[in-house]
């Protein structure tokens, strides 16, 4: 398979609401896909996401911009045209056609001799587990197997760039996490170029090489899943990929990317996250993960608290604690740590390597943000 | 970006100069070889001229040749005689008046003294009419010398229309041309562009043209703008009479057959009486029944001569035309569609409203009149005005039986067809669009907002006893009667075939059958085979509109869909009248042929075919399309493939709608029959007028036949994919 590179220069999607309103789907997005990498678009319900992925298959014109997918400028070309092949939400089985039949008629279109498409077909169904289904009707498989035809059809024609809307959002969760497996595992056997569309944080994390989170029809940040969850660039992104304590901090000085940040009478020394550049300007919130927090039922820790609920988990346990800033979520390996009552009065500290300085953007209520879970 | 503007441009620009040159060069060579026609006529009329007393001459010379006027001009100024105009006319002189003052006229009679034709290569304007200017010697054969000069005025127009045409031609390659070019330059989607624009020429060509020039044919006297043919259609008693007939007319048989519909869908709804099944098929089965079928029966069996009436009876001044027959035949032909609606309606409203009112202890008729009915109403009022404006928009019932009474769809017949008064015949048939326009008003802007009922609602399946065992039987007994009375109907057209002579002599006989076969064979085949080249096309047609209204978009689809929608609403009458005013002359002189009827089938089914093309379009999800994109499809592939499989049911309901509309259709068509295209349905007319009712039966017969093989052999088609057609409704 040619695995293709794609790159978004400067895309705008601007659609025409009923009243004649403009709605600013995306918003001068760009971005770079190197060829063979699988890339997620994550971000919350409307942000634009699923429009970026159909002006890359062609089904909408970009309103200003340009698309290329490898060298060719492919902006103004329609769908059937272009060398990619889209997995839908709802699978878009043909309901007229058998498995067989489905899979096969990009092949098909692509004028590939019979004998071959038969053989091909079998192959890609090999490597989905659906051996065996090619003359079943797609009405008459479980919602897992149809999405894996839906795969198949798109494999089969050894597209350079293989689309994803959703694809798993229909399944029950234990399939959703063996098909997720599933798509990883032939994105890397066929070395294909993936862009996924997903709002599902824990999806991106395991499928992607690089995450594209979006909001309000902008890319906010560009990363691997690593950085995307350890290093957000905002207290947006930090919150989408998982629940985050925020502690709002003055920065009385900085050392190079450090800042040393004043909680209490304490003196913290926090780096800011890798994107973000130190400006005096700003205000700053320290933002940590719910496991970088530790309990001490002394007042060894930076921040007094009163612990207000426990909630087991299993093999955690999760502690809400009441603190001037709100109630902070920590989690903690349950043997490990002794439990703290409901009610006790307890400190938390805060692992300085763990945590990181993000701008406070305006009108942001920490409190609001602390309870807000995720 | 820029290189397509360039090369769009470039391309457009040599296509141009080579359209241009092209038709340059086969006007200039027509013009030359016209000319030089010309010419020689001249020179060979100029030996006939006598050397004196031209007039005689001159006389004849233009009752043979009406395309050219001669003059003569005497003498010779090269031997130094005298030049003189022959005048015996006051045109003659004004000939001459004008003549010499065109710069050229010294020269050209100077050629001729030379022995020389001068022909000036250019058209000029004479008194309005295009014209050539040739002068050529006069040489008497006894003199041997120019005695004179023959001045020819030649008719140009010929010439003139000729290059106009060409100009035509020209200018529409020119404009295919851009079209093409840029439309593949810039669109995306090149073949969704040409459909679209396509689609956009044959609504506007087919529905809003005709339409238009018939409202402007009522807006015009003489040529010129006046409302004269409203004053006179308005002011007239006799119209205005017709229009109260039809208002009347309607009025009566939408309450008739709203409540036989209604006994009709309540019962079968609410009860479980038995036979339902022959019940449902016997309060549908009208729908497709050819026109005039019942009329004729009607007449058969109550006619002045009727069955019934005379032999039974013994009645002789009854008579069934008039008011009180027509409201009998239209009820039992469009009850069933009171039905339809009510029965879609009922059967949307929760038998559980009613259980709950008998648990609230109400009676019987306190449950239907409080619950039922009420709920019902809005279904009510639409079932009566869609019966309304069928029953004014009708004709083939009023053309036969109305007698004296007068309605406004024969009233307009009678004026374009009796009287050549085309004006006033779309005047009239636009006037009975008012009533139709306010009842779709009414349905869309009144109506839909009262409606309790979701129509989404599933039919429960269970049914709640809301009458007494006694009204049961009687419910019963008035369907029965009424199924009776239809089925007496079928059965007396069907007897008629065998019948000697209705009426005066019961004998039995074949010989109607052979001789309605003979006469109307070539009218079974035509119509079949007009029908049957009709139905593809509107069924493609609907569906690929259809297509482009439910997934598509572009600039004017709401215009699109509503000119679309627009033959729905307007009475067959006048769209027969607006396609005689508009395709009786060139370049779309379609009066007479195949081609008008089968395009008017086309048109006037669409917008069923579109309707319920979209309605099932909707529930098919648009990324079951999408995917056959992005695997390779263009659009015309994905239509084939994907949409017109997956939405077979409502492209073969539209096609037998289609073919059986046609079959049976008699408003329209009537205008747009020629002695080359005749129709089925006109013949059955003409028998019945002619009174030989032996032969309308036999063919109307012939028509239920065909009508009802086709209808049942598509429904197989049909019941066969409905269980596909679950599928496609994906969640
Ligand atoms: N055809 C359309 N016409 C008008 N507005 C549209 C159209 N398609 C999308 N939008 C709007 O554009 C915005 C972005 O939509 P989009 O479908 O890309 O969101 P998304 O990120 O995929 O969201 P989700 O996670 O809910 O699928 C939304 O506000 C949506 O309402
Ligand atoms: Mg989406």
């Amino acid at each position: 398979m040619s695995a293709s590179s794609v790159s978004l220069t400067n895309v705008y999607k601007i659609f025409k609401g009923f009243s004649g309103e403009e709605i600013v789907a995306v918003n001068d997005i760009s971005f770079q896909i190197e060829p063979g990498t699988f890339v997620t678009l994550l971000g919350p319900s409307g942000c634009g996401k699923t429009t970026s992925l159909r002006m890359i298959a062609g089904f909408e014109n970009p309103t200003k911009g340009k698309i290329k997918i490898g060298d060719e400028d492919v902006t103004f070309i329609p769908p059937w045209k272009r060398d990619t092949a889209m997995v839908f939400q709802s699978y878009g089985l043909f309901p007229h056609m058998n498995v067989g039949e489905n899979v096969g008629y990009g092949l098909k279109m692509r004028k590939v001799p019979v004998s071959e498409i038969h053989d091909r077909v079998s192959a890609i169904l090999d490597l989905v587990g659906l051996n065996g289904f090619e003359d079943r009707p797609p009405s008459s498989l479980s919602g897992g197997q149809q999405q894996r035809v839906a795969l198949a059809r798109a494999l089969v024609v050894e597209p350079s760039v293989l689309l994803f809307d959703e694809p798993l959002s229909n399944l029950d969760v234990l399939l959703r996490e063996q098909m997720r497996v599933e798509i990883r595992r032939i994105q890397q056997k066929t070395g294909i170029t993936a862009i996924y569309v997903t709002h599902d944080r824990t999806e991106a994390m395991t499928l992607s090489d690089t995450v594209i989170v979006m909001n309000n029809g902008k890319i906010v940040q560009t990363g691997t899943p690593f950085d995307i969850y350890e290093e957000p660039n905002s207290i947006f992104v930090a919150g989408f990929m998982g629940k985050m304590a925020y502690f709002p901090v003055k920065i009385v000085a900085w050392e190079g990317k450090n800042g040393i940040a004043e909680l209490y009478d304490k003196k913290l020394t926090i780096r800011i996250a890798k994107t973000v550049t130190p400006n005096d300007a700003h205000q700053y919130v320290m933002a940590c993960r719910p496991e970088s927090l530790k309990i001490h039922e002394n007042g060894k820790g930076a921040v007094p608290g009163v612990v207000a609920t426990n909630v087991y988990l299993g093999n955690a346990i999760e502690s809400y604690i009441k603190t001037e800033f709100g109630e902070i979520m920590v989690k903690s390996e349950l043997h490990k740590e002794r439990l703290c009552p409901e009610g006790s009065k307890v400190s938390l500290s805060i692992r300085e390597d763990k945590t990181i300085l993000l701008p406070l953007e305006q009108g942001i209520d920490l409190l609001s943000l602390n309870k807000a879970s995720t | 970006m820029k290189n397509k503007w360039l090369k769009a441009i470039l391309f457009s620009a040599i296509g141009i100069i080579l359209i241009v040159w092209v038709f340059r060069t086969l006007e200039t060579e027509f013009t030359t070889i016209s000319i030089q026609r010309l010419k020689e006529a001249g020179l060979l009329l100029s030996q006939s001229v006598p050397s004196r007393s031209y007039d005689q001459w001159v006389s004849a010379t233009r009752q043979q040749y009406p395309d050219i006027l001669p003059f003569i001009s005497e003498g010779n100024a090269e031997f130094g005689e005298e030049v003189r105009a022959v005048i015996s006319s006051a045109a003659d002189q004004a000939f001459f008046d004008w003549a010499q003052s065109l710069p050229f006229y010294d020269y050209g009679l100077e050629s001729t003294y030379y022995e020389e034709v001068y022909f000036y290569p250019k058209r000029v304007e004479w008194e309005g009419h295009p014209v050539y200017l040739s002068f050529t010697p006069i040489i008497p054969e006894e003199l041997g010398y120019v005695s004179g000069t023959l001045i020819l005025l030649h008719d140009g127009s010929v010439i003139r229309n000729y290059g106009n045409l060409l100009t035509g031609f020209a200018v529409a390659f020119i404009v295919l041309l851009l079209c093409i070019l840029f439309v593949n330059a810039f669109s995306k989607d090149p073949i969704l562009v040409y459909t679209i624009l396509i689609v956009f020429l044959i609504v506007g060509v087919f529905i809003a043209f005709p339409l238009y020039q018939a409202f402007r044919l009522t807006m015009l006297k003489d040529g010129v703008f006046s409302l004269e043919v409203w004053k006179y259609v308005l002011s007239n008693r006799n119209y205005l009479q017709a229009l109260w007939g039809s208002i009347l007319l309607g009025v009566l048989t939408a309450t008739v057959s709203t409540a036989i519909g209604f006994l009709f869908a309540f019962t079968l709804t609410r009860t479980n009486v038995r036979g339902k099944k022959f019940f449902s098929t016997m309060a549908t089965l009208p729908v497709i029944s050819p026109p005039f079928s019942l009329t004729l029966s009607m007449i058969l069996l109550f006619g002045s001569y009727g069955l019934i009436t005379r032999r039974i009876l013994g009645l002789t001044n009854v008579d069934i035309y008039g008011l009180d027959g027509l409201v009998i035949v239209q009820t039992m032909g469009m009850f069933p569609i009171a039905f339809m609606v009510l029965s879609g309606v009922l059967e949307a409203i929760d038998s559980t409203f009613e259980e709950a009112a008998m648990n609230l202890k109400a009676s019987r008729w306190k449950v239907f009149s409080t619950v039922t009915l009420p709920l019902s109403v809005p279904g009510i009022a639409s079932a009566w005005l869609l019966v309304f404006t069928n029953s004014i928009a009708d004709f083939a019932n009023p053309l036969i039986l109305a007698g004296k009474y007068k309605v406004l769809s024969v009233e307009a017949y009678m004026e374009v067809t009796g009287m050549n008064h085309l004006d006033i015949g779309a005047a009239l048939s636009i006037v009975l669009l008012i009533p139709t326009f306010l009842a779709f008003g009414l349905q869309r802007y009144w109506i839909s907002k009262k409606s309790y009922v979701t129509v989404t609602g599933k039919p429960s399946g269970r049914i709640l006893e809301v009458v007494s065992p006694g009204v049961k039987r009687m419910l019963f007994a008035m369907m029965a009667v009424i199924s009776g009375f239809l089925i007496s109907l079928y059965a007396t057209i069907v007897a008629g075939c065998f019948v000697k002579n209705w009426g005066i002599d019961y004998g039995f006989t074949f010989d109607n059958i052979v001789e309605a076969l003979q006469r109307g064979k070539d009218a079974i085949g035509d119509t079949t085979l007009l029908a049957a080249i009709a139905t593809p096309i509107a069924g493609l047609l609907a569906m690929i509109v259809a297509m482009i209204i439910v997934r598509k978009r572009f600039p004017g689809k709401g215009l699109m869909q509503a000119l679309v929608m627009i033959p729905y609403a307007v009475p067959g009458t006048l769209v027969g009248i607006s396609f005689i005013i508009a395709f009786n002359k060139p370049p779309l002189l379609l009066v007479g042929t195949a081609a008008i009827i089968i395009i008017n089938y086309i048109i006037r089914e669409l917008p069923v075919g579109v309707e319920s093309g979209i309605a099932t379009l909707r529930q098919i999800d648009p990324s079951i399309e999408e995917a056959a994109q992005s695997l390779g499809a263009d659009t015309a592939t994905v239509f084939r493939t994907i949409v017109l499989p997956l939405i077979r049911p409502a492209f073969i309901s539209s096609l037998s709608y289609t073919f059986v509309r046609s079959m049976t259709a008699v408003s329209a068509v009537i205008f747009l029959i020629s002695a080359k295209w005749y129709h089925i349905t006109i013949l059955i007319y003409n028998f019945s007028e002619n009174l030989r009712f032996g032969l309308a039966s036999v063919l109307a017969t012939t028509l239920m036949i065909i009508v009802l093989a086709v209808f049942w052999g598509l429904r197989f088609f049909v019941g066969k994919s409905s269980s596909m057609q679950k599928n496609i409704i994906t969640r």
